[in-house]
C-alpha cells in the first residue's frame, strides 16, 4: 500500500493533477475559517475592478470580489462533482454488472434503457426536473447524476462480460460461491482501474456540466457562486474583463484537468 | 446628412398628419401648427430630396448586415406579437396610419383620416399607386379583406380582440375606406397601424408580402431573415437607400461582438458594456427605448397585500445603484409604470413620490406590522442576465429593511405559465417594451385585464382608465392617463425601476440609426457616407 | 436476417421508450407554446388561432396518440414553433450538425490518432508528460471559453475565418468549409485529447499482452510489433470512443452552436425545449435514438471487420 502511494508520487501525470487540485482545495478549505469579503456583498461603483491588493483577483460585474467568491464556488462546484460520481458509480455499476454478468433478458432490458437514456437529452431532464421538485442543488446533482448513468453502467457491463467465463470465476462457481459473491468479491476489484478513470473523467464532466447549465440560465441560483455560475456571469465581459472570464475558467480547468491527471496516474500505477 | 434626412421624413410625416383632421376641436389645433411647422421645412426637405435620389444612383449594391436576438414568432404579421419581429417587418407591411420617431400617428396608407363628430365613423382617403410586393395594386378591397379579417367580420374568428369595437367596413370607391365603429373610442386610430395584407394572397406565412419599403426574400430558420429595397415604393421620401438587409439571428451576446469586430456585421444591438469596448471603432447609438423594467409585486401575496410594506419596498429600494451596476448608467430612472419617452402622456411630478430612505421604510415597515420583516421569494426568468443582475441587488437593498430575499431563477416558459398567467409568485423582475398607446402600458394594472399578474385592484383606476379610453378630447384624456399613473405610484403597485437604454453600434460609415418609442430598426433611414 | 429483425426491433423499444418519456415529461412540465411563441405581448384571440392552427387545444394524449400514429405513416408532424413539417427541420439541421461531426471527426483523428500513439511509443520519455498535460488542458477547458478563444485569435485579430453562420455546401466546398473549421475546432481540440487518452491506455495494455512478449523474445523489432499487432487490436477501444463521440456531435452541441450562430441540432434542441415544441422534441428525440442506435450497429460491424472473430450475435 505504501509501496503504491510512493510510486503514484513518482508519477509526474498525478502530482501535477494532485498539486492543481490541492490548489482549489486549499482554497475552499481556506474559505471555510476566512474570506476576504462578504461572498455577496456588492459594490457597484467599483465594478469590474482589475485584480489589484484590494481585491486580489478583481471584482465582478456587480462589484463583489471574485476570490471570495471563488473560495466559496469550490465548495458547490466540488460537492456537485463528488455526489454526482457517487450517484453515478453506485447506480451504473449495480446495473452495468447485472447486464454483464447475467447476460441474456436482462442485459437486453437494461441496454435499452441504456440507449434510451442516451438518446435522452440531458437538458430536457434537468429541466423536467427542476420544474418537478424545483431548482435546488440536490436536483442539479439528482440530472447529472442521473446523466452519468450510462458511463459507469457501459464500462462495468463490459468489463463483467469480459471476466463472467474467467477461470478464476467458474473456479469459485465450482466452489459454490454465489452470484453476488462472486460479482462483487472477485470481478469487480479487476474493473476498478477502469473505474477510476471513469470516476475521474465523471467528476470533470459534471463540473462541466454545471457550467453548460448555468450557460442556459438552469444552474444554481444566484447569489450563491459556483464554478459554473460565475462562468456564464461572467461571458458576456469576456472582452471588457478578460480576467473576469478567465478566473473561472481557471478554476474549472484545474479542478477538471487535476482530477483527470490523477486519475491517469492512478491507473498506471495499478497497471504495472 | 443625417440629420437633414431626418427632417426630410419628418415633414412629409407632418404633411400627413395636418391632412388627417380630428373631430376634436383641441387636437385639431395642434394639427395646424404641425402643418405650420411643416411648411417651414418643406424647403429644406426637398433639396435632401434629390440628394438621396442621386446617391440610390451608385452600381455597386449596398448590403446592411445586423443582428436580431430571437427568431421571428410568425411571418404573417397578423399572427404575430413579439415586437422582435415587428422590429423588422414593419419595414415590410404598413398600416392605414402609420408613426413617426416621436410615437405620433401619422398617414399610412392612408393620405387622410376623417373623424366624424360622434367618433364613431373613420373615413380614410386611400392613397393611389400603391402596390403589394407582388405587383398587386393596392385599393380599398385589401382594407375591406384586412379589417374584416381584423375584426372578425368575415364569420371567421377576429385576428386580434382589440378590434372588437369595429362594427362594419365598406369602400364606397377605390380609394375610400370607411370603418363604422360600435362605441367611441380615443385609441381606435391607434389601431390603425394594424398591418394591411393584400386579399386572396394565401402564403403570407411562408413568402410574405405587404406594401412597405422593403420586401421581404428570404428566412432560413435559426439563421437570417433577407430584405430587399422595394424600387417603385410610392413614396420617394421614405425610400429604402440600402438595397438589401441581411438580419441575422444571434443569441450570444459575446459572439455579435466578435461578428462586429471581424467585419461580418454592420449593426448591431449590444449591451451597454459591449458598447464601450466598440466605442473607438463604432458610431454608438444610445437611447431610451420606451421599455418598463418592474419590480412587480404580487398584491394578493400576504405581507406584498399591504400597501405600507410595498411602499416600504420603494423607499427601500435605490434604483440609481441597479442603473449602475446593471446598465452602467445608460437607463432612465422611472417614477410609474411609464417611460417619459412617451412626453405627451408623462407624469412628470412624481419623481419625488419616493426617495431612497431607510428610516422611512423602516417606519412604514413598523406601522404595517412587519418590523422583522419576511420572507419573499423573487422569481426571475434566468436567460435575461439583467433581470437576475437586478435581483441581486435589490435582495442586497432590502435585506436593510429585514426582507429576506431569497432569488428563484426559471426558464422563461415557466415564466410566462407560472408568473405572468397564473400569477403564482411573490415578486418578480421584468421588462416590457413600448407601445404607442398608453392605454397598452397602463392597462396592465386593470383589474379585469386578462393579464394583470400584479392582482392590483382598485375601482378607482379601472373607472378612470376606462373613461380615458373613450374620452374624445385628448387634453383631458391626457390628465386621465397621468392621474393613472399617479394612482399606481402612491399605491406601490410594484417598483418602477427603469427604463434601460437600446444600444445600437454601427459601422463609422453607416449612419441613419433613428430610436423609435416602440422597438423598430427603420431600415429606410440607413444610409453609407461616402 | 435474425439479428438485422432484433436490432430494428430493438431500434423501435428505444424509440417507444424515450417518446413516452418525454411525453410524461410534458405533462409534469409548465410552459403554454402558444404563449412562447407570440411572448407577453399576444392578443387572446392570436393564441385562439394559433392554438387551434396547431392541433394545441386538443388534449396531450390525443396529440401524443396522432403524433404516435403519424409516424407509422412517416410523418413526424408540424412543429408549433416553425410551423414547418418536423422532418424537413431535422433534415436541414442535420445537414448543418452533419457537416460539423464530418470535420471534427476528421479533425479529431487527424489530432488524437498520430499524437496517441506518439505518446504510447515515447512514454518513457519526458517529453511525453508536457505533451500529454497539453492535451489535457484542451479536454478542460469549458467549451464556451474554447469557443470565444479560438473566434478572438481568428476572426477578430488575424480576420482570417468568419465567426458565425454556415454555409451549405452547395455553395462551394471553400466557404462550406470556412464557416465550420472554428466549431469543429473546438470540438475536435476536447475530443482529440479524450481519444489521444483511450488509444494510449489501449497501447499501452495490449503491450502487456503474452503474445507481444512472445514476439519480442522472438525478436521482432519494436517498429513492426507495433505497426502490425498492436495498433489492430487497440483499433477495437479506438471505434468505441468514436462511435460515443459521433453520436455525441450528431446529437448536437447546444453552447457551441449558440456561440457560432450555428442552426445545427443542438440549436434546434435548444429553442424547441424553450418553446415548448412538443412535435419538435418528440422528432428529436426519435432522430438522437435513430442516431444513437446506429453508431451502436456500426460500431458493431467494424468490430467484426477488424476481428473476424467478433461475430455478429
Amino acid at each position: 500500500m505504501k509501496e503504491n502511494w510512493k510510486k503514484l508520487f513518482k508519477t509526474p501525470n498525478f502530482v501535477v493533477g494532485f498539486v492543481m487540485v490541492f490548489i482549489i482545495v486549499f482554497l475552499m478549505m481556506v474559505g471555510f475559517f476566512y474570506l476576504p469579503y462578504d461572498v455577496n456583498a456588492m459594490d457597484v461603483v467599483n465594478k469590474l475592478a482589475k485584480p489589484d491588493n484590494v481585491h486580489l483577483l478583481g471584482t465582478d460585474h456587480l462589484g463583489r470580489d471574485i476570490l471570495s467568491r471563488i473560495m466559496q464556488g469550490a465548495r458547490i462546484s466540488i460537492l456537485i462533482g463528488i455526489l454526482v460520481v457517487i450517484f453515478g458509480l453506485i447506480t451504473g455499476t449495480l446495473v452495468g454488472s447485472v447486464a454483464g454478468y447475467f447476460g441474456g433478458k436482462a442485459d437486453e432490458i437494461i441496454s435499452k434503457l441504456i440507449d434510451t437514456q442516451m438518446a435522452f437529452p440531458g437538458v430536457l431532464l434537468a429541466l423536467m426536473m427542476i420544474a418537478v421538485f424545483g431548482n435546488n442543488l440536490g436536483n442539479i446533482i439528482l440530472a447529472l447524476g442521473i446523466m452519468s448513468i450510462p458511463r459507469f453502467a457501459r464500462i462495468t457491463r463490459s468489463g463483467f462480460m469480459k471476466y463472467r467465463d474467467a477461470e478464476f470465476v467458474r473456479a469459485s462457481r465450482v466452489r459454490g460461491a454465489g452470484d453476488f459473491y462472486i460479482m462483487f468479491f472477485h470481478i469487480l476489484p479487476n474493473i476498478v482501474p477502469d473505474l477510476i478513470v471513469t470516476c475521474s473523467l465523471g467528476f470533470a464532466s459534471a463540473v462541466m456540466s454545471e457550467a453548460g447549465l448555468s450557460y442556459l440560465g438552469l444552474g444554481i441560483q444566484p447569489p450563491t457562486p459556483s464554478f459554473g455560475k460565475m462562468l456564464s456571469e461572467a461571458q458576456n465581459y469576456i472582452l471588457q474583463a478578460p480576467w473576469y472570464v478567465m478566473i473561472p475558467a481557471i478554476a474549472i480547468t484545474f479542478l477538471v484537468m487535476g482530477f483527470n491527471m490523477m486519475g491517469d496516474g492512478i491507473s498506471k500505477v495499478m497497471q504495472h | 446628412m443625417k440629420k437633414l434626412c431626418v427632417i426630410l421624413t419628418m415633414a412629409m410625416m407632418l404633411t400627413g398628419l395636418a391632412a388627417c383632421s380630428n373631430a376634436g376641436a383641441e387636437s385639431a389645433a395642434t394639427d395646424t401648427v404641425a402643418a405650420t411647422q411643416s411648411v417651414e421645412k418643406e424647403s429644406a426637405a426637398e433639396s435632401t430630396a434629390t440628394e438621396s435620389t442621386a446617391e440610390t444612383e451608385s452600381t455597386e449594391p449596398t448590403v446592411v448586415r445586423m443582428n436580431i436576438s430571437s427568431e421571428p414568432d410568425s411571418l404573417d404579421p397578423w399572427q404575430s406579437a413579439a415586437s422582435d419581429t415587428s422590429a423588422i417587418f414593419d419595414n415590410v407591411f404598413e398600416g392605414l396610419m402609420s408613426y413617426n420617431s416621436e410615437g405620433e400617428i401619422v398617414p399610412g396608407l392612408a393620405e387622410s383620416c376623417d373623424i366624424s363628430e360622434d367618433g364613431l365613423t373613420y373615413t380614410f382617403k386611400l392613397r393611389e399607386n400603391v402596390t403589394f410586393h407582388n405587383g398587386q395594386p393596392f385599393t380599398s378591397k385589401d382594407a375591406v379583406y384586412s379589417y374584416n379579417h381584423l375584426a372578425g367580420l368575415d364569420g371567421e374568428e377576429a385576428v386580434s380582440s382589440k378590434f372588437a369595437g369595429v362594427e362594419s367596413v365598406e369602400a364606397p370607391d377605390d380609394y375610400t375606406f370607411v370603418i363604422h365603429m360600435k362605441e367611441a373610442s380615443a385609441s381606435f386610430l391607434a389601431l390603425t397601424i394594424a398591418d394591411v395584407l393584400p386579399e386572396g394572397y394565401e402564403d403570407q406565412a411562408t413568402s410574405p408580402i405587404g406594401t412597405g419599403p422593403y420586401k421581404f426574400v428570404e428566412y432560413v430558420p435559426g439563421q437570417r431573415v433577407v430584405f430587399e429595397k422595394k424600387n417603385d415604393y410610392y413614396n420617394e421620401e421614405k425610400m429604402g437607400q440600402i438595397d438589401r438587409v441581411e438580419v441575422y439571428i444571434m443569441t450570444d451576446a459575446s459572439a455579435i461582438v466578435s461578428a462586429m469586430m471581424s467585419d461580418q456585421l454592420d449593426l448591431a444591438n449590444v449591451s451597454v458594456e459591449n458598447a464601450q469596448i466598440l466605442g473607438d471603432d463604432f458610431d454608438i447609438y444610445n437611447s431610451p427605448q420606451n421599455m418598463v423594467q418592474i419590480f412587480a409585486l404580487n398584491n394578493t401575496y400576504e405581507p406584498l397585500s399591504n400597501v405600507k410594506v410595498r411602499q416600504a419596498i420603494n423607499y427601500a429600494v435605490n434604483k440609481q445603484e441597479i442603473i449602475q451596476g446593471v446598465f452602467d448608467g445608460y437607463a432612465t430612472e422611472l417614477y410609474s409604470n411609464f417611460s417619459p419617452v412617451m412626453s405627451v402622456y408623462y407624469n412628470d411630478e412624481l419623481s419625488d413620490v419616493y426617495t431612497t430612505d431607510i428610516e422611512k421604510a423602516k417606519s412604514l415597515m413598523e406601522e404595517a406590522g412587519y418590523a422583522d420583516g419576511f420572507d419573499l421569494v423573487i422569481k426571475v426568468p434566468g436567460n435575461y442576465q439583467a433581470h437576475v443582475d437586478t435581483a441581486q441587488i435589490l435582495m442586497a437593498q432590502l435585506s436593510q429593511i429585514n426582507i429576506n430575499v431569497s432569488i428563484e431563477t426559471i426558464e422563461w416558459a415557466t415564466w410566462l405559465e407560472d408568473v405572468y398567467a397564473n400569477a403564482n409568485y411573490q415578486g418578480t423582475v421584468i421588462g416590457f417594451t413600448g407601445k404607442l398607446d398608453p392605454n397598452d402600458v397602463l392597462v396592465r394594472f386593470k383589474s379585469t385585464y386578462a393579464k394583470n399578474f400584479t392582482k392590483y385592484n382598485n375601482p378607482e383606476y379601472d373607472a378612470l382608465i376606462d373613461a380615458a379610453a373613450v374620452e374624445m378630447d385628448d387634453e383631458k384624456r391626457i390628465e386621465m392617463y397621468k392621474e393613472c399613473q399617479k394612482i399606481i405610484t402612491e399605491d406601490a403597485v410594484g417598483v418602477y425601476i427603469c427604463d434601460p437604454n437600446l444600444t445600437m453600434a454601427a459601422k463609422k460609415e453607416l449612419k441613419g440609426y433613428t430610436f423609435y418609442p416602440v422597438t423598430f430598426h427603420d431600415f429606410t433611414k440607413l444610409y453609407y457616407e461616402k | 436476417m435474425r439479428y438485422y429483425a432484433r436490432r430494428i426491433l430493438g431500434f423501435i423499444v428505444t424509440i417507444f421508450l424515450v417518446s413516452v418519456f418525454t411525453f410524461a415529461i410534458f405533462q409534469i412540465l409548465p410552459g403554454d407554446p402558444a404563449t412562447v411563441i407570440l411572448g407577453v405581448d399576444a392578443d387572446p384571440a392570436q393564441l385562439e388561432a394559433l392554438r387551434a392552427s396547431m392541433g394545441m387545444d386538443k388534449p396531450m394524449v390525443e396529440r401524443y396518440l396522432d403524433w404516435v400514429a403519424g409516424l407509422f405513416q412517416g410523418d413526424m408532424g408540424t412543429s408549433y414553433k416553425y410551423q414547418q413539417p418536423v422532418a424537413q427541420l431535422i433534415q436541414e439541421s442535420f445537414k448543418v450538425t452533419a457537416s460539423l461531426a464530418f470535420v471534427s471527426i476528421i479533425l479529431t483523428v487527424l489530432i488524437g490518432l498520430p499524437v496517441g500513439i506518439w505518446l504510447a511509443k515515447n512514454s518513457r520519455k519526458p517529453v511525453a508528460t508536457p505533451v500529454s498535460m497539453l492535451s489535457q488542458i484542451s479536454l478542460s477547458i469549458p467549451a464556451f471559453c474554447m469557443s470565444i478563444f479560438l473566434i478572438y485569435i481568428f476572426c477578430v485579430k488575424l480576420q482570417i475565418l468568419p465567426s458565425f453562420g454556415y454555409t451549405p455546401l452547395n455553395k462551394g466546398v471553400g466557404k462550406w468549409l470556412k464557416n465550420l473549421i472554428l466549431p469543429s475546432m473546438a470540438i475536435a481540440l476536447g475530443s482529440s485529447a479524450a481519444l489521444i487518452r483511450y488509444i494510449y491506455t489501449s497501447i499501452n495494455a495490449q503491450m502487456k499482452e503474452d503474445y507481444i512478449k512472445t514476439a519480442k523474445s522472438k525478436g521482432v523489432s519494436m517498429t513492426n510489433i507495433l505497426n502490425k499487432h498492436v495498433l489492430r487490436n487497440s483499433l477495437i477501444p479506438v471505434i468505441t470512443i468514436l462511435g460515443m463521440l459521433v453520436s455525441d456531435i450528431l446529437g448536437g452541441s447546444i453552447i457551441i452552436e449558440n456561440v457560432f450562430s450555428f442552426p445545427g441540432i443542438g440549436k434546434l434542441l435548444s429553442v424547441s425545449i424553450s418553446s415548448r415544441d412538443f412535435p419538435l422534441i418528440q422528432g428529436l428525440v426519435v432522430y438522437m435514438a435513430g442516431i444513437v442506435v446506429l453508431c451502436n450497429f456500426l460500431v458493431d460491424m467494424l468490430y467484426s471487420v477488424i476481428d473476424p472473430r467478433i461475430r455478429l450475435k
